[in-house]
């Protein structure tokens, strides 16, 4: 099932606590790590932190359709329902940043997104069906 | 793990609803064909692989320097929403 258009993420509620994501299984090898929040950084658009609420472990996200031109993910109809999504309903799609070597370095994981509900906050981290048109590392600057 | 010698066009039933059946081999390559309902994913190992070691590579890395990343992606010419949460394609 491709993505065509994508939800925003969602937004913190009234009182300003951050949107609540729930990962099924977590991050593995972390998959305990299931409960986070999830915040826009402000001082670094576009980057949003996913912070466990009760570990100490944070990722760094972005919306890959930003960076990636024509980034088509094809998404199994067994991921899709598993966070609950409609056939047409939209999904917020979310890809980790890696910048453990450094800015210049930094990429970002195409195959493996996280797939999240906007209306619920119920996510998974898959691996998408077409995982060989890219890249678990792709970089963000040119060199 | 259970490890079970399988010639060309043998199979094994793995459950009651997956079937891995042997299609070909060619010098070291093996085809596989795998029948299973489409509730169950089925990856490639080093997919799983590959996600795990990012995941781990990529906790918790660096955030102070993200507004110098971001800086250098506008440079670069990344176009960012002017509404906050409008997202394509």
């Amino acid at each position: 099932m491709a993505t065509d258009s994508q939800a925003q993420p969602p937004a913190p509620t009234p009182d300003t606590s951050p949107a609540r994501i729930h990962l099924l299984g977590g991050l593995p090898p972390f998959n305990d790590a299931c409960d986070f929040t999830l915040l826009i950084c402000v001082e670094a658009p576009p980057f949003l932190t996913l912070q466990c609420v009760d570990k100490k472990l944070a990722w760094t996200l972005v919306n890959p359709f930003l960076i990636v031109e024509n980034y088509a993910p094809h998404f199994s109809e067994a991921d899709w329902q598993a966070v609950g999504l409609a056939p047409q309903d939209k999904p917020l799609v979310l890809a980790i940043v890696n910048l453990r070597e450094g800015v210049q370095r930094a990429t970002i994981n195409l195959i493996g997104p996280l797939l999240i509900n906007p209306a619920t906050g119920r996510g998974k981290q898959v691996v998408i069906e077409n995982a060989s048109a890219y890249s678990p590392r792709h970089r963000l600057l040119q060199d | 793990m259970l490890v079970l010698t399988r010639k060309a066009d043998e199979f094994l039933l793995i459950g009651e609803e997956v079937e891995v059946r042997v299609l070909r081999i060619e010098g070291d390559h093996v085809k596989l064909g795998i029948v299973a309902p489409r509730r169950i994913g089925i990856v490639r190992g080093e997919l799983i692989e590959d996600i795990r070691s990012e995941n781990v590579s990529a906790a918790a890395g660096a955030v102070h320097e993200l507004a110098g990343l971001s800086a250098k992606l506008r440079q670069s010419g990344l176009k960012l929403p002017t509404k906050p949460g409008t997202q394509g394609p």
